[in-house]
């Protein structure tokens, strides 16, 4: 991405964000107990001070986005290509994570681990498979002896808690 | 001499000597890995501190700091790649040594002057550390508010040249640090109904979200990094002669790092390229850097290795984390109920002298480990990376959901990771976030309270002399960074 394309992007993400953060803070309700800056008071100000360093971005990258077009800027589409990869590489890894997330009390925190290392290890590439299923068989006990018996911590055993008991 | 004998005290536990030995060893592994930064191996860490005494888990924390330092070095010197910013500055001439086969000459080199580095920071931490902190024990809530605002104004050394992007940053961080029960009024803020976000958003999920959580999500996106290769290297200590040769580079890298290291937001890397040039510049030989010359390894290890004190002067004595390992190191504190700062020094001695203790063990771990560790860290570097992200992963989504068994909080982590992915896309420097949030309570609840003391007059701010000089300082180095950042474009232009 070009300097004024980041800042353009950046400065209209940044005011949304700072819209949407004023909208809920003004929802904030006052006590009996508030002082004169109020719970909202602080949040306010901060969501103010985020929308005018966006709104002065959005000027900077709009004067560089004018500067860069009358300079020789590339051709529109090629910027950035080359990254897409790179982020579809990003969302299908944080699919596999959030499933992690969302199967953990179902399957248990051994079973859905394991799956958890074998799906990573073969989307970022791991072709062996000997090494694939050893690291998965390996990865999810261990931590959870780990866990378990040496630091104390209860994993979730999911629907294994019918045998094994809660 | 009273802190020097609890510190020794504290050496009495036999966890404590293990914790310097285990974070010297898993931050040696984890720097010699592209792309683990030594924050992101103490990230990794610090959900599996939660259950552990608080000088154990802080000691443990700080020692991952001081062997990712050393750990940084050895891709540097043997594949031309550094494991650490701060190892850049040694891949010039530590891997033109390895190619004139003194690869185990220059490795030798960087732990000893690391060591060196180490063992001088550590004398500056614990001399400056508590007077300063005494200073501000006298700091009226006033005084503490404009401590957390020039805290804020370090964003604009932080900023990585876009004083805007920080201060977007900051405000995101602060907009964490206001969700839950506001502090004053017991009224609930940004939980949208959700009782597990009345007691806040904790440090500790954003830190692991912002550095392990992005990291991955960006690596999975890279090439492979490069292989070692089967590198005929055995670690060789430097002999009397070097040594005498190195102690000039050593001394300036000593130099270096104690300034860059006190100051918030300069940090190892800049100090090793700053010690690099500057022994280059008074160096008798100037023209043999680059070359494969021993100072040019010498002056930026030690110079890092200073700074993984003198990096936590702020921290412990104002509360202050001048660079990415201190925030993390600070979210150690915040998990055992710790708040470094002033009143440090008063409700838990026992756990900054045995910090002290700690970083001593952890310097000498680094030596001991140091000699053996080279040949498992060339097996570990040419792991394929696949499997290496799926058992940091593994490691990452365990630690997390650990800490309060909550798979909101597991969601939450990747939600933040996603954020540090697109914040790096758009290039917005990540560290005034992690500032924005761990002083936002301090500047909130400060500036509140001494508006109740004055019955809401703000000239409160400006009449007590302390707000008053640290607010002047505050609007100085902005100004003074801000400047720089425009004098700098100027010139490009």
């Amino acid at each position: 991405m070009s300097g004024a394309r980041t800042d353009l992007t950046t400065g209209l993400l940044g005011l949304t964000l700072s819209g949407a953060y004023l909208w809920v803070a003004r929802g904030i309700e006052d006590s009996l107990l508030a002082d004169e800056v109020g719970a909202a008071g602080v949040p306010t100000g901060v969501g103010l001070l985020l929308g005018l360093a966006a709104t002065l971005l959005l000027l900077k990258g709009l004067v560089r986005w004018r500067a860069e077009s009358r300079a020789q800027r590339s051709p529109a589409g090629e910027e950035g290509g080359s990254d897409a990869p790179a982020h579809r590489a990003a969302a299908g890894l944080l699919l596999i994570l959030l499933a992690y997330a969302l199967l953990l009390s179902v399957l248990g925190y051994v079973l859905s681990l394991s799956l958890m290392v074998l799906a990573v290890a073969w989307y970022a590439g791991g072709r062996e498979r000997l090494t694939l299923l050893g690291l998965a068989v390996v990865t999810g006990p261990l931590l959870w002896l780990m866990f378990d018996f040496l630091l104390q911590v209860r994993m979730p055993r999911g629907l294994w808690s019918i045998w094994l008991g809660a | 001499m009273d802190s020097l004998l609890q510190s020794f005290n504290a050496l009495a536990s036999g966890w404590v000597i293990l914790a310097a030995f285990g974070g010297v060893l898993w931050g040696i592994l984890g720097g010699a890995l592209p792309g683990i930064s030594p924050s992101i191996a103490m990230a990794l860490l610090l959900p599996f501190t939660v259950g552990m005494e608080p000088t154990v888990a802080i000691v443990l924390l700080a020692s991952v700091y001081v062997g990712a330092e050393y750990g940084g070095s050895i891709p540097a010197i043997l594949i031309r790649t550094p494991g650490t910013n701060s190892a850049a500055a040694t891949v010039v001439d530590g891997y033109e040594m390895a190619r004139q086969g003194k690869a185990g000459e220059a490795l030798g080199i960087s732990l000893i002057s690391g060591l060196v580095g180490g063992l001088f920071g550590l004398l500056v931490l614990v001399l400056a550390t508590e007077h300063l902190a005494k200073v501000a024990l006298a700091f009226t809530p006033a005084a503490y508010f404009s401590l957390g605002v020039l805290g804020l104004s370090v964003i604009a050394g932080l900023s990585g040249g876009s004083l805007l992007k920080g201060l977007m940053a900051t405000c995101i961080g602060l907009m964490f640090a206001f969700v839950g029960t506001d502090p004053v009024s017991g009224v609930s803020r940004f939980t949208f109904g959700s009782p597990d976000l009345l007691d806040g958003i904790k440090p500790i999920l954003v830190m692991v979200g912002l550095f392990a959580v992005t990291e991955m999500l960006v690596q999975i996106g890279e090439p492979a990094w490069e292989k070692a290769g089967r590198v005929a290297a055995r670690l060789k200590l430097p002999n009397w002669a070097m040594m005498k040769r190195l102690a000039r580079p050593q001394a300036i890298g000593a130099a270096v790092g104690t300034f860059e290291g006190v100051t918030p937001g300069a940090g190892g890397t800049v100090a090793a390229f700053m010690a690099y040039s500057e022994s280059r510049r008074w160096s008798k030989h100037p023209e043999e850097y680059g070359k494969g010359s021993p100072e040019g390894v010498a002056a930026p290890e030690s110079a890092n290795n200073v700074v993984t004190a003198t990096a936590l002067v702020p921290l412990l004595s104002l509360g202050i984390p001048g660079s990415n390992s201190a925030a993390i190191l600070l979210g150690g504190f915040l998990i055992h109920g710790l708040q470094p700062g002033p009143m440090l020094f008063q409700k838990a001695p026992d756990v900054v002298y045995g910090l002290y203790g700690g970083l001593l063990m952890a310097n000498i771990a680094m030596l001991l480990i140091g000699l053996v560790i080279l040949n498992p860290c060339i097996w570990l570097v040419n792991r394929p990376k696949p499997y290496l992200i799926a058992v940091i992963l593994a490691l990452v989504m365990s630690g997390v959901y650990a800490i309060h068994q909550s798979v909101l909080e597991l969601v939450l982590v990747l939600g933040v990771g996603v954020l540090g992915y697109i914040l790096r896309l758009l290039k917005v420097p990540i560290l005034p976030l992690v500032l924005g949030l761990v002083l936002g309570y301090l500047i909130e609840s400060n500036y509140r309270r001494s508006l109740v003391i004055s019955g809401g007059d703000h000239s409160i701010f400006l009449t007590d002399p302390v707000s008053l000089g640290l607010l002047v300082l505050a609007l100085a180095l902005t100004l003074y960074t801000g400047w720089k950042e425009f004098a700098g474009k100027g010139a490009k232009a």
